[in-house]
């Protein structure tokens, strides 16, 4: 069962306010793979990402996530759903009044029947996954950035989300702390078996953690490429897929 | 460069030449206004019908040069007329109120459910909220409620004292303070104070994406952050409207105590012309208060929209609407008690 779909986009239109952003999307994430959505600024990844995080509701077509149709779902549905997910926002959207522990032992607190002292446990345990277990009792503003988003991991596989959804989590991070990143995402994914959506523009990272991906275009408003990295390097023959793997420019000649 | 712009660039709008040569040999450098200034002169001269040549310039400045020419740029956006502005003010208005009515449900279904399962009420979350709307603002709400007390007494007492009637003044404070001033005062300084604060509070969360984190959470933000605030604010304003009710009273005989007029006999005074269902009725509108106060600051909180001014924005909005609320309800409630009898 390692390739069976666990997201599935079918014709489907994601924007906000009555407007799409991008449409005609149809890809899907197989469990178990890190599935990178990519593309250049303002072309719409992060849009997918709230649509597929339930915050917005696809525009047509048609988006099952782990079974549910996000566009006929019940509120209950959505909410069943939510607790199967598990999510990273670039900024990392911890509670900024609790600490990291606390942060990650909320969710269990809220979900779970276990007693304190179990639900401590397996926030310090999570904690450590992420190696933060010596800063567990600080604040989100006494930590850096690099361990906030870590944290911020830990967060979402707290209730143990066999989907984690993680929007630029080597947004603003230096090389070497953006590296050991995404060896964690690697590790996290091989240890727990999480399917990984990622949404970044970083190639660095992207050539490290994709196994497959999508890359959206703003101009023709939808996905232009999908597949592994290295695959879409040497045969997709669309300018602009070459131009962002390639990081060229794409004014000029290449211009379509 | 403002005198060579108006001299040249008007030179050519009045009489543009079909073809034209800029001689750049000699030139070694050239700025950003001067980029400009060669594609307005293009951009003339193209728009009647010639043509514009840079003799000697680098490759890459013609190339740029010919950029900026050839790029469209939009039209001026048009001062928005008064009836637009009105337009945009009704549909904002609308929309504002329909986002008023969700959270007013939204706050209802989540306290049905937290009177189901007083369990699911984040308790310590009250608590901690509490000692910071009740606690922390004693100080301030005693000291107003005291001088607001004297200044009437103050003010009041040559009039009375003028129909030998100075002793008048202890009913007076006593009913303005227990029936009105005490919970409207505390009112106020609940919403300038707790108000604003939540409204901060909850717009940081929504700029820093912490709401959205709870929603993905299958969590309530209105039970998780609404319901806590709402219950902090209704255990605590009644009592600091207490504390202020008696120290406005006590701020009125520390001027009647001047014209000598023993303790005993004031408290007589006052419980002749106050009862129980005065201060009851005082709570009530404290309670109230607390209601509309906290609402409307998380409400507004909620409401966030994105850019640096937004928190600001929104702490504004919860403070205004929270003492035009505190006021306008004292108003109703007033003759509803009115109404009542009471």
């Amino acid at each position: 069962m390692a390739t069976d779909a666990i997201i599935t986009l079918k014709d489907a239109a994601v924007g906000y306010g009555g407007e799409p952003v991008l449409t005609g999307l149809n890809f899907s994430v197989r469990r178990g793979e890190i599935f990178v959505v990519a593309g250049g600024s303002g072309c719409g990844k992060s849009t997918i990402m709230r649509t597929l995080i339930t915050l917005l509701p696809p525009m047509g077509g048609q988006v099952m996530l782990d079974g549910v149709d996000l566009a006929r779902a019940t509120g209950d549905e959505i909410n069943a759903l939510r607790r199967r997910i598990g999510v990273m926002y670039q900024s990392g959207a911890l509670f900024g009044g609790l600490t990291l522990l606390e942060n990650v032992r909320l969710p269990l607190e809220e979900f779970t029947a276990l007693s304190t002292p179990a639900q401590t446990a397996v926030a310090r345990a999570k904690l450590a996954v992420v190696g933060l277990s010596a800063d567990a009792e600080k604040l989100p503003s006494e930590v850096s950035g690099g361990m906030q988003k870590r944290a911020a991991v830990a967060r979402a596989l707290a209730l143990d989300a066999p989907i984690a959804f993680l929007d630029e989590p080597t947004a603003g991070l230096d090389p070497v702390t953006s590296a050991e990143f995404d060896e964690l995402i690697l590790s996290l994914n091989s240890l727990l078996g999480t399917t990984f959506v990622v949404v970044t523009h970083e190639l660095p990272s992207i050539e490290r953690i994709a196994t497959r991906m999508v890359i959206c275009d703003r101009r023709r408003k939808t996905a232009v490429a999908i597949g592994a990295p290295r695959e879409l390097r040497e045969q997709c023959t669309d300018p602009e897929v070459q131009a962002f793997l390639n990081r060229r420019s794409m004014s000029g000649a290449g211009q379509s | 460069m403002a005198a060579l712009w108006d001299g040249v660039v008007e030179t050519i709008r009045q009489a543009p030449p079909r073809q034209a040569v800029i001689d750049m040999t000699k030139v070694s450098r050239v700025d950003g206004a001067g980029l400009a200034m060669l594609a307005e002169i293009s951009r003339i001269i193209a728009a009647g019908g010639g043509t514009l040549r840079l003799e000697g310039a680098p490759a890459e400045a013609g190339r740029i040069v010919d950029q900026i020419a050839a790029s469209a740029l939009p039209p001026a956006r048009q001062p928005v007329g008064a009836i637009e502005q009105i337009g945009c003010g009704v549909i904002g208005a609308a929309n504002h109120l329909g986002d008023l009515v969700e959270f007013t449900g939204a706050v209802a279904i989540s306290s049905r459910a937290a009177l189901r399962a007083p369990g699911s009420v984040r308790w310590r979350d009250v608590l901690s909220i509490a000692a910071r709307t009740g606690f922390d603002a004693v100080a301030v709400t005693c000291l107003l409620g005291f001088i607001i007390g004297f200044i009437i007494a103050f003010q009041t007492l040559p009039s009375f004292q003028t129909y030998g009637a100075g002793n008048m003044v202890a009913v007076v404070i006593g009913v303005a303070m227990v029936r009105e001033l005490g919970p409207l005062i505390t009112g106020v300084v609940l919403a300038g104070r707790s108000g604003s604060a939540f409204a901060a509070e909850l717009g940081t969360m929504t700029v820093t994406n912490e709401i959205d984190a709870l929603r993905t959470f299958g969590l309530d933000p209105v039970r998780f952050l609404v319901i806590p605030r709402m219950l902090a604010a209704m255990v605590t304003t009644p009592l600091l409207s207490l504390f202020c009710t008696f120290l406005g009273v006590l701020g009125g005989y520390a001027v009647l105590a001047g014209t000598g007029m023993s303790g005993a006999y004031f408290v007589q005074e006052v419980q002749s012309a106050i009862g129980v269902m005065d201060l009851l009725q005082g709570m009530v509108k404290a309670g109230v208060f607390a209601l509309l106060v906290a609402g409307a600051g998380c409400a507004s909180g909620l409401q966030t929209g994105a850019g640096p001014g937004a928190v600001g924005e929104s702490a504004t909005r919860a403070v205004v609407a929270g003492i035009v609320l505190v006021i306008l309800s004292d108003g109703v409630m007033g003759w509803l008690f009115f109404l009542m009898g009471i």
